[in-house]
């Protein structure tokens, strides 16, 4: 592309810029982008965090029998933290860290489900789960020991003793 | 010529600006915005033109869109990366769009001058016999156009934009790992398809 086209292009630009009006998006508008998506990302860091407490809790309330509500709650955790992980690439410039970002949301989650267990709020949210959604409570009705979960419950009570 | 601050001579002033005052003067008065358009329209095409092969209207309309994009988005120029990073990040992102919606195909353009710049991928590589080379600058495009997207975009910013990885990861917002990753796999795909399509009358 030559000079002479490269000014006829500048000058069509700026045509088409005052004909149609464009102006620049307001600067608040992407702070408020970014706002949304940190927002976002915390909130879904939480809730992950949250739902790992809850595998705790229900482990522990059903003896460490491995049935489905444990299950179902780790993998509303994990579907949570990916989410989580997509929401923090939409965060400016976080495409310089590649994965590592990964081990700060596992690690996040991982203290975030320690710190709602032991102050008891994964038992609350369960109990409140429990009462008031009845879906939840016919998962729970149809808890059955399995094989696997009665090996591991009596290897360790085998071990405590 | 890349670089964060950047430096023209400003036609009306007789004063330099950087990337950053020239954002910050379109930002005022949209008829400044000419002068980043007039740094960057020549590059930018070229840039286009490595990436996919287009007519002059074609190339002129994406380089309008870009522009346009450009001129929407200058708030959310992020002054902690080039602004040719940055503009070369849109540019990119709208011939890959361009290529999506036309699905046209992602041949290569590359011109004379090219050829001698792709001729560094062959030293990097140790393709080193004159033979090799010859026939490498005559079949330049066909190899380019043979190899993957990415393969062929990391190629084309390093050896022919002459971007180091840090801009390369800001212009296709991959981390710079990666793209050291990718250059060293595009070397190698370039390398075997150039052992590939040496016959054997070329030796």
């Amino acid at each position: 592309m030559n000079i002479k086209q490269n000014h006829k292009i500048e000058e069509s630009e700026l045509k088409t810029i005052r004909d149609n009006r464009i102006s620049p998006r307001p600067k608040w508008l992407f702070t408020l982008y970014q706002t949304i998506f940190w927002t976002v990302f915390s909130f879904l860091i939480l809730m992950s965090g949250l739902a790992l407490g809850i595998v705790f809790h229900t482990f522990k309330k059903y003896d460490y029998e491995i049935i489905i509500l444990p299950s179902l709650w780790a993998l509303a955790s994990v579907l949570i933290a990916l989410l989580a992980r997509m929401a923090f690439r939409k965060i400016r410039n976080t495409y310089r860290y590649g994965e590592k970002p990964l081990i700060f949301v596992v690690l996040a989650c991982a203290l975030l489900a320690l710190f709602f267990y032991l102050l008891n709020i994964t038992e609350y949210i369960e109990d409140r789960a429990n009462n008031e959604i009845p879906i939840y409570n016919k998962i729970e009705s149809r808890y059955k020991p399995t094989k696997i979960g009665r090996e591991i419950l009596n290897n360790l009570k085998t071990t405590t003793q | 010529m890349t670089g964060k601050n950047t430096q023209i001579e400003d036609p009306r002033n007789s004063s330099v600006s950087s990337d950053s005052e020239l954002v910050t003067q379109a930002l005022s008065n949209p008829e400044d915005f000419s002068m980043i358009m007039q740094k960057y329209s020549a590059k930018i095409s070229r840039y286009i033109c490595r990436i996919i092969s287009l007519s002059g209207d074609e190339v002129e309309d994406l380089l309008q869109n870009v522009f346009i994009k450009t001129y929407k988005n200058l708030n959310d120029f992020d002054s902690s990366l080039s602004f040719s990073s940055w503009i070369y990040r849109i540019a990119h992102n709208e011939a890959i769009d361009y290529i999506r919606k036309n699905k046209r195909n992602k041949k290569s353009n590359s011109s004379e001058d090219d050829e001698d710049a792709l001729l560094d991928i062959a030293d990097d590589v140790n393709v080193s016999e004159e033979v090799h080379k010859k026939h490498i600058r005559k079949n330049i495009n066909k190899i380019l156009d043979s190899m993957r997207e990415e393969y062929r975009t990391v190629l084309i910013l390093k050896f022919l934009e002459e971007r180091d990885y840090n801009e390369i990861s800001d212009i296709l917002k991959k981390p710079p790992g990666t793209v050291a990753t990718l250059i060293h796999r595009a070397k190698e795909e370039f390398r075997k398809k150039t052992g590939k399509d040496l016959n054997i009358k070329d030796i």
